[in-house]
């Protein structure tokens, strides 16, 4: 009897309540993002005179046998719902997406890390593609399982197609501004990713979050190149010594250790009218080793300037300074004299100098594209900075874990001078400090513009369903379930999502691609986060991952903005439909 | 953190809820005050005014009840609508609020010309304690009514430094700008008095109460060397506390170790993460390290890093700028002046593609998409009722009228929610978030303008003009004939 009492307790009482509406509300919103497949399979759970699997619906005859049926169509949606989490990490799992994980991975920041951690690795690393996977996978069975005829879904929305398509256009402004900007973040991010050597070590002074704070002209550090490392970071002895790697310059060895000065500067932009611009300057002592160390080359018809840094102009007494160019400097400085990009043997005015060009770097997708490199002797004393600020060495043997154990050596163990070294890699992995805080903003910016569209689809779905009520009392008479009623519906506002999705990240993926072969750059700025940092030209970069955050955003935006007109359709009586 | 995520992602539904709160306020007032002034105004329509007069008397408030009711025929379609313009319009008013912000920085003020005087091509501008004394010499040459005063007169040394030297983090690492405290109140942005140049009035941009902490913390840093100021967030993050001492090794001035006893905090605002300390304790310590080690600092005379000096206009801007750019006295290391609009330009530089974006990319998408919500719902605003404008025409409406109903439909829902949007923006983000932390340069917030206040109704009837006009029009063009024959 307490059974009895228990599962016939008034829930839609309480559901009409105001408190109950809200909480209602709060519970779809949560759910919504679940797989519906999986959702309605559990729907006789808890609405018994719902069927899924079959046609008719059999009460049953006992309290017990009533539960345990409810009981085991909840435990068939949870399986339906594991099978298919489970499988679309599995089929991206088989995807060569390869290892590094996407910019959408930095999302899974708001959950713990412990949790994390004990996700699968493609789900981990490649968010964005399970997700997509798993919604649709969920879009396929609905479309499978759905017994309304699609072409009744179709044919509405062309019947309605200027409401369809203004519903559609406002998701393909929000997709591609969303598109847009994460590629710009993930420009950024693979900027800052790429512009290291795993096997390359970068020593800082103690103390030193930045090269622009560094200085370590208080000791000898060309110590550091005879420096040999026996023991690992955790204290084990290690089978192959740790040392300063070697190299090869005009048949020479060399060691892959370069002494650089970093330096900001401030000068007038060439007609600018009184404008200045921030100039980045590295002072090398050893250009060829520093181009072997960060793995630079020259693009062809240029050569590495002197070790003396300068020499006189063929046409008369002026000293001319030399130096090598990123290309991104390259095409800013172009830019100032109506040209592309500046060419070896083109000269600039810089610090009241002439500058002449000797060379340009192949600095694409590394932070050294904004640099000016010249001899580091001839910098310091110009521009009254002459100390080194920075060392980066190459390890031998050369891989990341020789680089964090020599690293490791040199902060705890190294008595000459106190230090800061860091791998390369994870030293502009911590320069991704501005591109986190970017990333978030992008994400409430696109989150907000997204209630905006989830609220224009729910307009627009509410309106189609008091407009076709007559439609649904009709279907509902014809013998089409309830829940059948809520997949139809559920899959023209899906289908409004990806028609508006698809366009958007199509014209996001063109915009962007064309951006960058015209030649456009953008620039911004990296840094840690504790000052200093570093300008630098990036490309946007619209990936696969991006775009299929893109459609991703999309498809969530039609199921919450489709869900709650979808299950108001679905309650509707047939009586009241038709009067 | 996830819990708060998932806890704000649960209450959206309850703060849909209180957002429409207002608005049914307004419609319930605004509803109920129009038929009072339709009551008057019929009582005006009988009266012996010009018969145009009357009509427009007596049609005004009319055609706005119509409005108003129309509006509350659907309020679900009414609600999502006002919800979406709301968000949107919360968007462009934050985004709008940093741009903002950043010409303001960046455009000269007649009222407050400020110019810095820095290194000419090395940053960290570095230059001698001795520049300080020759640039005050420059401005005394100046004629009298372009000379500055010594209020008007200020230059930072930049200090930082960390608390535990073993192992320094942002958690235990202080900046401070190190500066002569009176300059504190007559020259630093966001807390200095001013003096109008037109009237001569003097007005303080802070509250009385914050006006009166900051003097008392100025004359307590003349006093004693070594009392510093710090911001409030920066005295929390630091886990410190007004009264407490700490002891600073830097990492500029190396081998220096400051004490400082903290005597006050900042208003809360710009310099939150900041402190200030007094430049006669940098120039002891430089002289105390000259005495023991016997050798003058690397940055003895590298100490000064801004000179900031307050001009009455560009024609003494344009003649302190000759003389020190080409002066053989500035010329070791060489200087530059320029206006502290272009000096922060410069900084900015490096952001200039992102304000581009968020200027001719995100704005205008989020007004396109907010005029697209607004169309949509018209539309089918418009669609449902084709009878009742049928009949309306009928009774004698002009199709100019009924154009402006759905109008004055979309322009209702869309200034209220603009003004309550951009007025909830403006207390939320000014009061209770202290600001947006958006990462630019060394801005540590943005706050919403006052300004919001029109921006916000604005956008709202503009985006909503734009999104309603075809759907009005096609309003206006219906035929009656081809609705009743439907019909019949």
């Amino acid at each position: 009897m307490l059974l009895t009492r228990v599962l016939r307790t008034p829930w839609t009482a309480l559901a009409r309540s105001p408190l109950g509406t809200v909480v209602a509300m709060t519970f779809f919103l949560l759910i919504s993002l679940l797989p519906l497949a999986a959702l309605l399979l559990m729907l006789p759970a808890f609405l018994p005179e719902e069927t899924v699997l079959t046609d008719s619906n059999q009460r049953s005859r006992t309290p017990w046998a009533d539960l345990l049926k409810r009981l085991f169509m909840f435990l068939l949606g949870l399986v339906l719902l594991e099978t298919i989490i489970v499988f679309s990490i599995e089929l991206v799992s088989w995807m060569p997406l390869g290892s590094t994980p996407d910019l959408t991975a930095s999302l899974w920041g708001v959950l713990p890390a412990s949790l994390v951690e004990q996700f699968p690795v493609a789900l981990r690393d490649h968010p964005a593609y399970c997700l997509l996977t798993i919604y649709l996978i969920d879009l396929g069975l609905l479309t499978i399982i759905g017994k309304v005829p699609l072409r009744y879904n179709v044919r509405n929305l062309l019947v309605r197609w200027r409401i369809t398509m203004i519903t559609a256009l406002a998701f393909v402004v929000v997709v591609t501004l969303l598109t847009v900007m994460l590629a710009f973040v993930n420009g950024m991010y693979q900027l800052t990713e790429s512009s290291g050597k795993p096997g390359n070590v970068f020593v800082l002074s103690e103390g030193s979050t930045d090269e622009f704070f560094s200085d370590l002209g208080y000791g000898d550090i060309t110590k550091l190149i005879d420096e040999r490392v026996d023991f690992d970071r955790f204290d084990q002895p290690l089978a192959i010594p740790i040392t300063v790697g070697k190299g090869t310059v005009n048949g020479k060895q060399v060691d892959l250790f370069s002494q650089e000065t970093y330096f900001t500067v401030n000068e007038a932009v060439p007609n600018g009218n009184g404008k200045r611009r921030f100039v980045q300057l590295r002072g090398i002592r050893d250009p060829e080793i520093a181009g072997l160390v960060h793995g630079i080359e020259l693009k062809p018809g240029g050569e590495w300037f002197t070790p003396v840094g300068a020499r006189k102009s063929a046409d008369g007494p002026q000293v001319l300074y030399e130096c090598v160019l990123g290309e991104g400097v390259a095409a800013t400085f172009g830019g100032d004299v109506g040209k592309r990009s500046l060419e070896p043997g083109d000269t600039f005015r810089l610090g009241d100098e002439t500058w002449l060009v000797m060379g340009i770097m192949k600095t694409e997708g590394t932070t050294f594209g904004s640099e000016v490199w010249g001899a580091q002797s001839l910098l310091g004393n110009k521009f009254r900075k002459n100390t080194t600020t920075t060392v980066v060495l190459r390890v031998e043997p050369d891989n990341a874990e020789n680089a964090a154990d020599f690293a490791y050596h040199l902060n705890n163990r190294y008595q000459y001078q106190k230090l800061r070294a860091v791998p390369e890699t994870v030293y502009y992995a911590n320069l991704s400090s501005t591109n986190r805080q970017f990333l978030v903003a992008i994400v409430f910016v696109a989150v907000i513009m997204a209630v905006g569209g989830i609220f224009g689809v729910m307009n627009t779905m509410f309106a189609a369903i008091a407009q076709r009520t007559k439609d649904i009392g009709v279907m509902r008479i014809l013998g089409y379930k309830r829940w059948q009623v809520l997949v139809s519906f559920m899959l023209e506002s899906l289908g409004i999502a990806l028609l508006g999705g698809l366009l958007g990240i199509i014209i996001s993926g063109v915009a962007c691609w064309l951006y960058a072969a015209l030649g456009f750059q953008v620039n911004s700025i990296v840094s840690s986060g504790q000052g200093g940092g570093k300008t630098v030209v990036l490309k946007l970069i619209a990936s696969p991952d991006i775009l299929a955050a893109g459609l991703l955003f999309a498809i969530i935006m039609g199921r919450l903005g489709g869900l709650v007109p979808s299950l108001s359709a679905m309650r509707l009586r047939i009586l009241e439909s038709l009067r | 953190m996830s819990v708060l995520y998932l806890g704000i992602l649960a209450a959206i539904p309850l703060l849909c809820l209180m957002i429409l709160i207002p608005f049914f306020i307004v419609l319930f007032l605004g509803e109920w005050s129009l038929r009072f002034l339709n009551l008057i105004a019929e009582q005006i329509s009988q009266s012996s005014l010009p018969q145009s007069l009357r009509t427009v008397i007596g049609m005004v408030p009319k055609l706005m009840l119509m409005i108003f009711k129309s509006i509350q025929r659907n309020m679900l379609r009414t609600s999502l609508t006002y919800l979406a313009t709301f968000v949107l319009v919360l968007v462009v008013t934050m985004v709008w609020s940093i741009l903002a912000f950043i010409d303001a920085v960046t455009s000269d003020k007649a009222e407050d010309f400020k110019i810095i005087i820095t290194e000419r091509y090395q940053i960290p501008s570095q230059m001698p304690l001795t520049y300080i004394s020759q640039v005050q010499a420059v401005l005394e040459r100046l004629p009298p009514e372009l000379r500055p005063t010594s209020d008007d007169f200020m230059t930072w040394s930049f200090v930082g430094g960390s608390l535990d030297p073993q192992k320094r983090t942002f958690e235990n690492s202080i900046f401070l700008f190190c500066l002569d405290p009176i300059c504190l109140r007559t020259m630093m942005d966001g807390i200095e008095r001013k003096r109008s140049r037109k009237t001569g009035e003097v007005y303080d941009e802070l509250s009385p109460e914050d006006a009166k902490a900051m003097e008392e913390i100025v004359q307590k840093m003349k006093a004693n060397r070594q009392a510093i100021v710090v911001g409030k967030e920066r005295l929390r993050i630091l886990n410190k506390q007004v009264g407490d001492v700490i002891e600073v090794t830097s990492f500029n001035f190396k081998d220096i170790v400051f004490r400082f006893e903290i005597i006050g905090t900042f208003p809360e605002g710009r310099y939150d993460q900041s402190a200030a300390m007094n430049l006669e304790y940098l120039v002891q310590a430089l002289e105390e390290y000259k005495r023991e080690k016997r050798t003058a600092h690397p940055l003895a005379d590298k100490s000064v890093n801004l000179i900031w000096i307050r001009l009455p206009n560009r024609e003494a801007f344009n003649l302190v700028a000759d003389v020190l750019n080409n002066s053989s006295e500035f010329s070791s290391p060489p200087v530059k002046v320029e206006t502290a609009s272009s000096a922060i330009g410069v900084f900015l530089e490096a952001y200039k593609d992102i304000f581009r974006g968020m200027r001719y990319l995100l704005s205008p998408a989020i007004l396109i998409t907010m005029a697209l919500v607004i169309s949509n719902a018209i539309s089918i605003s418009v669609r449902e009722r084709r009878t009742e404008m049928a009949v309306l025409k009928v009774l004698g409406y002009q199709p100019w009228q009924i154009m402006l109903l759905v109008l004055g439909e979309a322009v209702l829902v869309g200034v209220i929610s603009g003004f309550v949007s951009a007025g909830i923006t403006v207390v939320v983000v000014n009061n209770i978030l202290n600001g947006l932390k958006f990462p630019i340069a060394f801005f540590p917030a943005f706050f919403i303008p006052k300004a919001a206040l029109w921006w916000g109704p604005v956008l709202g009837a503009g985006t909503a003009i734009a999104g309603s006009f075809l759907p009005a029009w096609s309003a206006r063009t219906v035929k009656v004939s081809e609705v009743f024959s439907k019909i019949a």
